[in-house]
């Protein structure tokens, strides 16, 4: 049975959940009194308040033995941390929403309502320890975003709707398969007791054995179906389609919030359940997707005017730099793990996506489009807002003194003390490609000239948003310690 | 000397970079924005000055150490801000002051979007300057790309011609370089354990190198990576086309910080990195690549030379001009066996002083280029002609800085390139081979120099189908305030060049310590 105690480990979701059915409730009972956006703000903010305070110790949750319930969901510091970081990407989503949500969206209460519920389903990727409840919350986080993308307006939601419809579907069938595989060899879901050779074969891998090459092929199933979520090669070809096609706020979701909680799935699967001698196999197949994921992402990325489509095949590139960190996330000896820098890349990436889409959705008020030539020269108009955008480029191209390339550093740091030289050279060289792309933005707002003018209206919410963002690359970019030692201390629980 | 004095000199220029940038939104300020981008060039020069001729020469070794630990304080990637100078960086500290504050004499014609040029030239100084005195690989990388942003407006917003495809070469050129910069310091991290550059030296890793520091990659393979990397900042041959299109679509100020201590960086890289880490490393790699290195230098010594006598732009060609100077510094690198053999340094201490010598020669060159540019609007070379007639002192710098750059005796650059030749010629083999072809390289400078001064500056006059012959007979000379840039360069010209030791003596503590570590 779960106790009490145990539900209460849980609050920070219940929030969630409840305060998506208290959206709906208003909608319908006091119509458009309360604006949705800010209801859900109240209640992400109400679910990082406790869960803030559930990381920091404060609030301590007594008579329970392990921070686990029924071995299912397990909230220790390192779902925790992510869960802080996916609801403080979330809360500035939801508090700029009144600025950025378009004319074209319909249903603004059942849209918040879904990505209350989608975020619900987020949290608990964080932190599930079992592999069918991870793919319930998976499904969880994907079912909303269809509805998401298709409560809009415009010619393409119902196209985009379905093609992630069909590929999330067929992700999860993949997931399920590799699942499912591995039941069968081992009797079991948990992440833990998954790995049937962890101690029968005295952890020596022989690749002869059927069972074993059974083993590897299922987890290339599991990692390949993930790479829907964390939109990475193969499942990678929805992306640039989709954050065109949708809403901002979605596009927003997906680059970031989305793919931090893949990510942080992702990791904890691979690292707690797989040991060295499979994964010093595994990881090279990693090491293959995330090179094509850099080199589709950055070459195609070279070419596009469209801004959104640019930072859609930016954030292919991106997954394939935080995939370098998965490849080298176990490492045999006392070298430098990949697992740290791994996640304090996601972090940092984080922060500086949501910065740069932010700035990029600001400025795109002014000139009423995304394509990128109409960016001229806004630089000199809209300056602070230009230059809180080209941090945040110059912090996701991995230029000295932004978080970017610190993360970058780490994620390289990673893979060349685990053996993956070529891994990070392939890395750096991505890094250098990126540079064209990036840097062709800045030089179109700040160098050239406009020859319009632009309307003066200003967004205060996603100023201030925005601002913070910037800072936080900035300070952490100069000073990595503070957000590292946070999380070294989290993922000493997992370790 | 107080503490935390190199700091200063780092980080207040980018602080006083970011005061003018944002600060001058106040009216007061913005008036003044160039008065005080003079002001604190002229502090920083000053104090660079002073830390110049207060490093300890009795003494040695790293001085004005400023140590911060916990920087990223981790057991497994542990990296911390430590800047100090030894005799090698100190030369190019200083020559970085003296440059910044002849930068900004240069740009107080500038009209345009001024309070960010002055930041972005502020705040360039003061990474710069960190380059040369990060003694933390992970800190000096840092800095080494942080100067790319700076660098990139600066050409493009405030450059001519094609500025923006120049801009994006230099980008593209410069990170390149510095992602082999970085592959090279990881790997030497996780062979090493440290990313300090002296504590290495004491790891001992000589003969044991085999086993300990094949780990990652093969040693050799790390040389060459730190190898290319410098060599396409420096830039030598058959990397150096970013060089005349950012030289010459650059503005004149970034073009002096450009030749004058950008280039350097390279050429200190070399010597901080391939000569200085890995001759406590494994010091047979470079004994064994040298002669290919000294006939690569001498390559691009006489490329270099002979693309310079077909330029017609005046800034083209000092930028290729610097090609040909900087095969000199791989020359004298090559002169590297010379110390393990014969025990002397002449060919590496003339490599450091021709970073220094070239900086202040190919600084005055293109200042020059810039006030003539200001006044003519043209600087190809057929259009112009009698300057000098009508500005005397313009055309007086030139000659001296053109006789300087060809290896005048009683100049600078006589100094630096008869020390390399000396300390590679003695080596015999394919290093006086190489030594040989360079020499030509000084024949050819003397040409094209000499031809570039009488076509532009000397004769009667302008020939009438010039666009400069309606306004030749309004040609202004040089003001006073311009004259102090000219005549500061010109003085540590001379003084180096008639009395070497100024600078030399510094140099030669910090490469006999290289030797003795």
């Amino acid at each position: 049975m779960i106790s009490l105690n145990e539900i209460l480990l849980i609050t920070p979701e219940l929030f969630i959940v409840g305060f998506s059915l208290i959206i709906l409730l208003s909608d319908l009972i006091f119509g458009s009194k309360f604006r949705s956006s800010d209801i859900a703000s109240l209640g992400i903010l109400a679910s990082l308040i406790i869960t803030i305070l559930l990381f920091s110790g404060v609030i301590k949750i007594n008579d329970i033995s392990s921070i686990s319930i029924l071995n299912i969901i397990s909230v220790d510091k390192y779902s925790l941390l992510l869960k802080i970081v996916v609801l403080l990407l979330s809360l500035s989503i939801s508090t700029v929403g009144k600025e950025v949500i378009s004319d074209t969206l319909k249903l603004r209460s059942e849209f918040w309502t879904l990505f209350m519920i989608s975020l619900a389903g987020m949290m608990m990727l964080t932190s599930v320890t079992e592999m069918i409840t991870a793919w319930v919350a998976l499904e969880l986080t994907s079912l909303p975003l269809i509805g998401m993308l298709s409560l809009n307006k415009k010619r393409y939601s119902l196209e985009i709707s379905f093609k992630y419809l069909i590929l999330s579907a067929t992700s999860s069938a993949i997931i399920l398969m590799g699942i499912s595989q591995l039941y069968g060899l081992s009797g079991s879901t948990f992440f833990n007791d998954i790995m049937p050779l962890k101690d029968a074969f005295g952890g020596k891998f022989i690749f002869e054995d059927s069972t074993q090459l059974l083993i590897i092929f299922s987890l290339i199933l599991i990692i390949s179906g993930f790479s829907f979520k964390i939109a990475s090669f193969p499942f990678f070809t929805w992306v640039p389609d989709v954050y065109q096609g949708s809403p901002s706020l979605v596009t927003l979701y997906l680059s970031v919030v989305s793919k931090i909680a893949g990510f942080s799935i992702l990791i904890r699967f691979l690292f707690e359940s797989v040991n060295i001698e499979v994964y010093s196999n595994i990881s090279l197949f990693i090491a293959i997707i995330s090179s094509i994921s850099m080199f589709y992402g950055n070459i195609m990325a070279l070419r596009q005017n469209d801004l959104k489509r640019l930072f859609a095949y930016s954030t292919i590139a991106h997954a394939g730099y935080i995939l370098i960190g998965i490849a080298s996330l176990q490492v045999n000896d006392a070298s430098f793990s990949g697992i740290n820098s791994t996640v304090f890349y996601l972090i940092a990436y984080g922060i500086t996506n949501l910065t740069a889409f932010l700035s990029m959705i600001s400025l795109s008020r002014y000139v009423d489009s995304y394509n990128m030539l109409d960016f001229k020269g806004i630089g000199s108009a809209q300056r602070y807002q230009s230059i809180i955008f080209s941090i945040s480029l110059i912090s996701l191209l991995g230029i000295p003194a932004t978080v970017g390339f610190m993360g970058k550093a780490f994620i390289f740091s990673g893979a060349i003390s685990n053996d993956y030289f070529w891994l990070a050279s392939f890395g750096i060289i991505n890094s250098l490609i990126s540079a064209y792309y990036y840097m062709k933005v800045i030089k179109i707002i700040f160098v050239e000239k406009s020859d319009k003018p632009f309307p003066e209206i200003t967004f205060p919410r996603l100023k201030v948003i925005t601002t913070i963002g910037a800072i936080l690359i900035i300070v952490l970019g100069l000073a990595p310690v503070a957000l590292l030692s946070i999380v070294e201390s989290a993922l000493n629980t997992i370790i | 000397m107080p503490g935390g004095i190199l700091s200063f000199l780092i980080f207040f220029p980018i602080f006083a970079g970011i005061f003018i940038g944002i600060g001058s939104a106040s009216n007061a300020i913005k008036k003044r924005i160039k008065f005080f981008a003079l002001l604190f060039t002229l502090i920083e020069m000053l104090l660079s000055i002073l830390l110049y001729f207060n490093y300890d020469k009795e003494n040695g070794g790293f001085q004005f150490i400023d140590y911060f630990d916990a920087w990223i304080p981790f057991e497994t990637f542990r990296a911390q801000y430590l800047v100090g100078i030894d005799g090698l960086s100190a030369p190019l500290v200083l020559l970085t002051g003296i440059l910044g504050f002849c930068a900004v004499i240069a740009s107080l014609k500038i009209s345009f979007r001024e309070r960010e040029y002055f930041m972005w030239l502020l705040i360039l100084q003061g990474v710069v300057t960190g380059v040369f005195s990060s003694l933390d690989m992970l800190l000096l990388f840092v800095f080494w790309e942080a100067e790319l942003i700076p660098m990139y407006f600066l050409i493009s917003i405030w450059g001519s011609g094609k500025a923006q495809y120049s801009a994006m070469k230099f980008l593209i050129f410069t990170l390149t370089s510095g992602a082999f910069f970085l592959i090279g310091i990881l790997s030497i991290y996780f062979a090493t354990g440290t990313f300090v550059m002296y504590d290495i030296a004491e790891l001992n890793l000589i003969g044991v190198s085999g086993s300990a520091f094949n780990i990652i990659i093969p040693s050799l393979l790390i040389f060459l990576i730190f190898f290319i990397g410098f060599a396409i900042k420096l830039p030598l041959f058959p990397l150096h086309s970013w060089l005349p299109d950012a030289h010459t679509d650059a503005p004149t100020a970034v073009s002096i910080m450009l030749a004058g201590v950008l280039l350097k960086m390279g050429g200190y890289g070399l010597l901080r990195i391939n000569v200085d880490l890995f001759n406590s490393i494994d010091p047979t790699i470079l004994f064994d690549l040298s002669p290919y290195i000294a006939l690569i230098g001498a390559i691009s010594v006489i490329y270099g030379a002979v693309l310079t006598i077909r330029q017609t732009d005046l800034k083209r060609l000092i930028a290729f001009s610097s090609v040909s100077h900087m095969g000199y510094i791989i020359l004298g690198i090559s002169s590297y066996n010379a110390y393990s053999n014969l025990g002397s340094s002449e060919g590496l201490g003339g490599t450091a002083l021709q970073l220094f010598t070239h900086g202040t020669i190919t600084g005055l060159a293109f200042y020059l280029v810039g006030l003539t540019y200001e006044r003519t609007h043209t600087r190809h070379i057929p259009h112009l002609g009698g300057l000098a007639i009508k500005m005397p002192l313009i055309g007086t710098f030139f000659v001296i800085a053109g006789f300087a750059s060809l290896g005048l005796p009683g100049l600078s650059g006589f100094v630096a390139e008869l020390m390399i030749f000396v300390g590679t010629f003695k080596l015999g083999g394919l290093w006086a081979f190489s030594t040989i072809l360079s020499v030509f390289g000084v024949v050819l400078a003397a040409g094209y120099t000499l031809w570039m001064i009488q076509r532009s500056f000397l004769g009667s006059g302008v020939s009438n189908d010039s666009p400069v012959a309606k306004e030749y007979d309004n040609l202004n000379d040089m003001d006073k305030i311009e004259l102090a840039g000219a005549v500061i360069l010109t003085i540590t010209i001379v003084a180096v060049g008639v009395y070497p030791s100024i600078v030399t003596d510094l140099f030669n503590i910090g490469i006999g310590e290289v030797f003795s570590r």
